[in-house]
C-alpha cells in the first residue's frame, strides 16, 4: 500500500481557542489508483492535503495520527529529511495556476530548480529533463516555454506546468488540490485527460481533491467523502454513484442537475448550512441537515465501519436507507 | 519601456506646474510688501522702490510669474542681497554637506533595516520579530532632530568621544569627514531605518503569504532559499520604493540636522534666510529640494519598470 | 443572551434588538480592552494630557517670569525640572508647551481631516474638477512637509496662528488622497448603484452612506495627523520658524537648550522626553486604533 491515512488530526491555534480542521481521518491510496477527496469547501480536504506533506506552520498547527509513506511515517521525520520527501518522493499541484508559480523567475528556472532538488544531475541535464517534462503534459513548444515568464501563458499553460514540475522527479504520489477549479471547461477536459493518461502510463498513486462529482466520475478509481473533518464515506467510484449509502453523499449526488428525468423539478439541495468549526455538533455531525435523522443520531458519533467488500460509512442508519434511484433523486 | 518611461514623464509636468506656482508664490503671500520686509525697518523708500523695481514687483503677478519661471529654467535662480551672490551658486557652495549626509545616512539605514526587517518576517510572531518591531516604533516615535541631540548630549557631553558639531571636508580626510559626521547621519537615519524595517517586514510577510512560496515549499526548497531566493525578489519592488523615497526624506531632515550640528549645508542656508527674510534664497532652496525629491520619485518609479516582468511585457506586448 | 427582566410592554422584536445592541457593545469593549496598543496608547496620551492641564494649577509656577538670579539651576529644590537660561521654571514651561503643542496638534488635526474630507469627497465624484484638485494635491505633497511649512512660515511670519495654517496647508493633501480612495472605492461598490437605482438623491448616498465608511481610515490618518504635527511644529519651533518666543513650545525650549547643551543638559533632555512619550502615545494609539478599526480581523495560524 502506498500511503495509509492513520487517525490523522490537525488542530490550529487561534484566536479563540484551538480548532480541529481534521479529526481522524483514515483512507489508503494504493500504486496506480487516483482516490477521490470530495467535500464541499472548509470541510477538511485541503488541509488534510497539506497536512499529509507537512506544508503548515508548525508553530501554530498540530498533528497527530500516521502517514505512512511506503511504510514510513512522515511525521516521525526531521524537518530535513521531509525536505527532501516534498517533490521528491511526495509532488502537490495546487488550486490557483495563476498564483501558484513565481512571477519574477521564468518557467525553466522554477522547473529546473525542482529537479535539482531531488536529482543528482547538472544544469543542462536538468533543462533537457524540464523540457521532457513539459513535453510530457502537452505544451507545445517546450523548449521556449521555458523561457516565458508565468504572466505570459494561459491558465491552462501554467497548470500544465505546475503538473510538470510536480511530476519532473517521478514521485510516488501526487496530490491534486482542485486542479481544474480554476479553469474553464475545456480546458477542465484537457487537464482531466492528461491525468488519467498519467494514471496509466505509471504506478503513481493520486489524490485528486475535488468538490466536483463531475470530476470524480471521470477520473477517479476510489472516492473519499468528507464532511466536516471526518470522513463520512470510502467506496470504489462505480458504488458511489450506483449506491450512496451516507445520506450526505446521497445529498450532493441529487444536487447535480440531470439533463435527463423531470428537468421542471426543483433544484435538490442539502437544507441548512455546515457548522463552523468552533460548533461542532455532538453527535453525528450531519444530523441536523439529514432527512433520515434519529434523535438517536444527535446524541451518540456514528463511527466509520466497513461494509460489504472495500466501502466504510459513517452513518448507523445507513442500511435502513430507501434504494438509491439515481442521480436527481434522494 | 519607452512607453512607460514617457507616460512617468508627462505625468510629472503637472507636479512641477504645481510646485512652480507654489514656491512663487511664498514671496506673494507675504502680509506687506515684500520688499521692504526684506530691507527692514530701516530702510528708506528709495531704496524699497528700487528694489521693488529690480525684483519686478510692480509687474502683474502672472507676468512676474513667467519671468520667474523663465529664469529658473534657464537655471537663474536669483540674486541675494544679503548673500551678495546668485542664489544658484550660493546652493551650488552648500549641496555637498547635505548630500554627503544624506547618502552616509540612506547607507546606515538600509544596511541595517532591510535585513532586520526581513528577519523579523521569517520569525513572525516570536521574541526577535517583537522586540525588532518594538525598536522600530521607538524609531518613527523620535524624530530625527531630537535624537540627534541626546546622541550629542551621550557621545559629545558625556562621553567625549565625538564632535558635536561641525563639518570637515572629504577632501582634508577620510576619517575626520566620516567622525564629523556620524552622529548626524545615525540622528537622521533611524527614523528611516525605522519606516524601511516595517515596509520590508510587511513586504516579506505579504510575499511569504502567496501562493507560489507554498508551491516552493512543496517542491521542497528549504527555508533559506524560500526566504532569499523565492520571497525576496518579490518583496523588493516595495522595499525599494520606500527606500528611494526615503532619500528625499533624508535630505529634508538634514535641514533640520544640519542645525543641530553646525553643518553648513542647505538646511543651514536656509534657516539663515529665514530669519533674515531672504525670500529669494528660500524660494530656491526650497525649488531645488522639491525637484531633487521629484527626480528621486521619477527614478524610482522607472526602475520599478525596468525591474518587474510583468511590466516589460505589457509593453512588449507579450501576455 | 438572555434577559433577566422582561417588561411586559416590550416586543420581542425590541427585546431582540436591547439584547443585539448590549452584545455589541459587549464585544467592543472586549476588542477595546484586548487591544493592548490602543490601552497603552490611550493611557499614555490621557495621563500626558492631564498633566498638561491640571498640574500648573497646583505648582503655581508662571511660564513666562524670568528670573535671572536663578537663571540655569540644575533640577531640585522648587525648580523640580530646573530653569531655563532666563531663569524661567522648566516644569512650567514645558507644561505650557505641552498645552500649546498639543492645541496646535488638534487644531491642524481636526481642520486638515474637515477640508480633506471634503476635496477628497468632492474629487472621487466630480471627475473633472477632481483631477484637477489631484494634481494640485499631488504637487503640494512633491513638497516635504518640512520645507513647505518654513516656505510658508518664512513667508507669513512667525505667530502661531500662521504655524496652524502652514501646517494645516502641509496636511490637508495627505487627507485628502486617502479620503478619494476610499470614496471612490466605496463609489463602486454595489450597494451605492443599488441605491441609485431605488432613486436615493445624491446627498443621502453621500452623507448616509458613503462618509460613514471613510470615517475609520480619516481617523486613523486624523491620529498620525495628530503625531506628525507636533513633530513638525517642534522642528519648525526649534529652528526658530515656529511659536515665536517668549511663549514656550517644546521645541523653543529644546533651541535654548542647545546653546547650552554642555552646562544644561535637562533643557535639552526634559522637553525631549515629553515629545518622545506623546508621540509614541499618539502612534500606538493610531496603531490599535487601526486594528481594531479594520474589518479584516487575522485569525493566527
Amino acid at each position: 500500500m502506498l500511503l495509509r491515512v492513520k487517525e490523522l488530526r490537525t488542530r490550529f491555534a487561534t484566536d479563540r481557542g484551538e480548532v480541529t480542521a481534521v479529526d481522524g481521518v483514515s483512507f489508503e491510496v494504493a500504486p496506480g489508483e487516483i482516490v477521490g477527496l470530495v467535500g464541499e469547501s472548509g470541510c477538511g480536504k485541503s488541509v488534510t492535503a497539506e497536512s499529509i506533506m507537512r506544508l503548515l506552520d508548525e508553530r501554530s498547527t498540530r498533528y497527530s495520527g500516521e502517514v505512512l509513506l511506503d511504510g514510513v511515517d512522515l511525521f516521525g521525520l526531521t524537518a530535513d529529511q521531509m525536505r527532501q520527501v516534498r517533490g521528491g518522493s511526495v509532488a502537490m499541484v495546487f488550486q490557483d495556476p495563476m498564483t501558484s508559480l513565481n512571477p519574477v523567475y521564468t518557467v525553466g528556472n522554477q522547473l529546473e530548480e525542482a529537479i535539482l532538488l531531488h536529482q543528482r544531475v547538472s544544469r543542462e541535464q536538468a533543462r533537457a529533463l524540464a523540457e521532457r517534462a513539459l513535453a510530457e503534459t502537452g505544451i507545445p513548444a517546450p523548449a521556449s516555454c521555458l523561457r516565458r515568464y508565468p504572466h505570459e501563458l494561459s491558465g491552462g499553460m501554467r497548470q500544465r506546468v505546475m503538473i510538470a514540475m510536480a511530476l519532473s522527479c517521478r514521485p510516488k504520489l501526487l496530490i491534486a488540490d482542485e486542479p481544474t477549479t480554476a479553469l474553464d471547461v475545456t480546458t477542465q477536459a484537457q487537464i482531466l485527460d492528461l491525468i488519467a493518461e498519467l494514471r496509466d502510463g505509471s504506478n503513481m498513486g493520486t489524490i485528486l481533491i475535488t468538490h466536483d462529482m463531475g470530476v470524480v466520475a471521470e477520473v477517479c478509481t476510489r472516492v473519499v467523502v468528507m464532511y466536516l473533518g471526518q470522513v463520512i464515506e470510502q467506496a470504489p467510484v462505480d458504488e458511489i454513484f450506483t449506491r450512496p449509502a451516507h445520506p450526505y453523499t446521497r445529498g450532493l449526488l441529487a444536487s447535480i442537475p440531470s439533463l435527463t428525468g423531470d428537468t421542471s423539478a426543483p433544484l435538490h439541495m442539502i437544507d441548512g448550512k455546515v457548522p463552523t468549526l468552533w460548533e461542532v455538533p455532538k453527535g453525528c455531525r450531519f444530523a441536523d441537515r439529514c432527512p433520515f435523522a434519529e434523535p438517536a443520531c444527535r446524541d451518540d458519533a456514528p463511527e466509520l465501519l466497513p461494509v460489504d467488500g472495500d466501502r466504510s460509512v459513517r452513518c448507523r442508519r445507513h442500511s435502513e436507507l430507501p434504494e438509491w434511484a439515481g442521480v436527481s433523486h434522494v | 519601456m519607452i512607453a512607460y518611461a514617457g507616460k512617468r514623464l508627462l505625468a510629472l509636468i503637472p507636479i512641477l506646474a504645481v510646485v512652480g506656482v507654489t514656491v512663487f508664490l511664498v514671496i506673494h503671500i507675504t502680509p506687506g510688501d515684500p520688499a521692504a520686509i526684506m530691507l527692514g525697518p530701516d530702510a528708506t523708500p528709495d531704496q524699497v522702490a528700487a528694489l521693488r523695481q529690480t525684483m519686478g514687483l510692480n509687474q502683474p503677478l502672472w507676468a512676474q510669474f513667467l519671468d520667474w519661471a523663465g529664469r529658473v529654467l534657464r537655471g537663474d535662480l536669483g540674486y541675494s542681497v544679503f548673500l551678495h551672490q546668485g542664489v544658484s551658486a550660493a546652493i551650488g557652495s552648500h549641496l555637498g554637506p547635505t548630500l554627503a549626509l544624506a547618502i552616509f545616512a540612506e547607507v546606515l539605514a538600509v544596511a541595517v533595516a532591510v535585513p532586520a526587517g526581513i528577519t523579523a518576517a521569517r520569525h513572525r510572531g516570536t521574541a526577535v520579530d517583537q522586540s525588532f518591531m518594538g525598536v522600530a516604533l521607538l524609531g518613527v516615535s523620535v524624530p530625527s532632530f531630537l535624537l540627534g541631540l541626546f546622541l550629542v548630549l551621550v557621545f559629545a557631553v558625556l562621553l567625549g568621544w565625538l564632535p558635536s558639531g561641525g563639518y570637515r571636508d572629504p577632501a582634508d580626510g577620510l576619517g575626520a569627514f566620516l567622525r564629523f559626521l556620524v552622529l548626524p547621519a545615525v540622528a537622521l537615519a533611524a527614523m528611516q531605518a525605522a519606516l524601511i524595517a516595517r515596509m520590508s517586514r510587511s513586504s516579506m510577510l505579504d510575499v511569504l503569504g502567496s501562493n507560489y512560496i507554498k508551491t516552493a515549499k512543496a517542491k521542497g526548497v528549504s527555508e533559506f532559499l524560500t526566504v532569499y531566493k523565492h520571497a525576496v525578489k518579490n518583496a523588493a519592488l516595495p522595499i525599494m520604493t520606500v527606500v528611494g523615497q526615503s532619500f528625499g526624506a533624508l535630505m529634508t531632515g538634514a535641514v533640520v540636522i544640519e542645525t543641530v550640528f553646525n553643518i553648513p549645508g542647505m538646511g543651514q542656508l536656509v534657516i539663515n534666510s529665514i530669519q533674515r527674510r531672504d525670500f529669494v534664497v528660500i524660494q530656491g532652496v526650497v525649488l531645488t529640494i522639491a525637484l531633487i525629491y521629484v527626480l528621486i520619485n521619477l527614478v524610482v518609479d522607472l526602475l520599478y519598470g525596468v525591474l518587474d516582468p510583468r511590466l516589460r511585457a505589457e509593453r512588449s506586448g507579450v501576455t | 443572551m438572555t434577559s433577566t427582566v422582561t417588561k411586559t410592554s416590550e416586543t420581542p422584536a425590541q427585546l431582540i434588538r436591547q439584547a443585539l445592541r448590549h452584545e455589541r457593545r459587549n464585544l467592543l469593549f472586549r476588542r477595546i480592552s484586548r487591544n493592548q496598543l490602543l490601552v497603552s496608547g490611550g493611557v499614555i496620551f490621557a495621563f500626558m494630557l492631564l498633566a498638561a492641564v491640571l498640574v500648573p494649577i497646583f505648582l503655581g509656577q508662571n511660564p513666562l517670569s524670568v528670573d535671572p538670579a536663578n537663571r540655569l539651576q540644575a533640577p531640585g529644590g522648587i525648580h523640580i525640572l530646573g530653569t531655563d537660561t532666563f531663569g524661567r521654571d522648566l516644569l512650567s514651561r514645558i507644561l505650557a508647551g505641552g498645552r500649546s503643542s498639543l492645541l496646535i496638534g488638534c487644531l491642524v488635526a481636526v481642520f486638515s481631516s474637515v477640508l480633506g474630507l471634503v476635496l477628497g469627497l468632492y474629487s472621487a465624484f466630480y471627475r473633472r474638477t477632481g483631477a484637477v484638485l489631484m494634481r494640485i494635491v499631488d504637487g503640494l505633497m512633491a513638497f516635504p512637509a518640512i520645507l513647505l511649512a518654513i516656505a510658508i512660515m518664512a513667508a507669513l511670519g512667525a505667530k502661531t496662528s500662521n504655524v496652524i495654517i502652514a501646517l494645516i496647508v502641509v496636511f490637508t493633501p495627505h487627507v485628502a488622497r486617502v479620503v478619494r480612495a476610499a470614496a471612490l472605492v466605496v463609489k463602486t461598490q454595489t450597494y451605492v448603484e443599488a441605491l441609485n437605482a431605488l432613486g436615493a438623491g445624491p446627498t443621502r448616498i453621500l452623507w448616509l452612506n458613503v462618509v460613514p465608511n471613510l470615517m475609520s481610515p480619516l481617523v486613523v490618518q486624523a491620529t498620525f495627523i495628530f503625531a506628525d504635527s507636533l513633530i513638525v511644529e517642534a522642528a519648525l519651533s526649534f529652528v526658530g520658524a515656529g511659536v515665536p518666543a517668549p511663549a514656550p513650545s517644546w521645541g523653543n525650549i529644546l533651541y535654548e537648550g542647545k546653546t547650552v547643551i554642555y552646562n544644561g543638559w535637562w533643557m535639552t533632555v526634559f522637553p525631549g522626553l515629553a515629545i518622545m512619550l506623546t508621540v509614541l502615545s499618539i502612534n500606538l494609539l493610531g496603531d490599535g486604533l487601526r486594528d481594531l478599526l479594520d474589518p479584516r480581523q487575522v485569525v493566527a495560524r
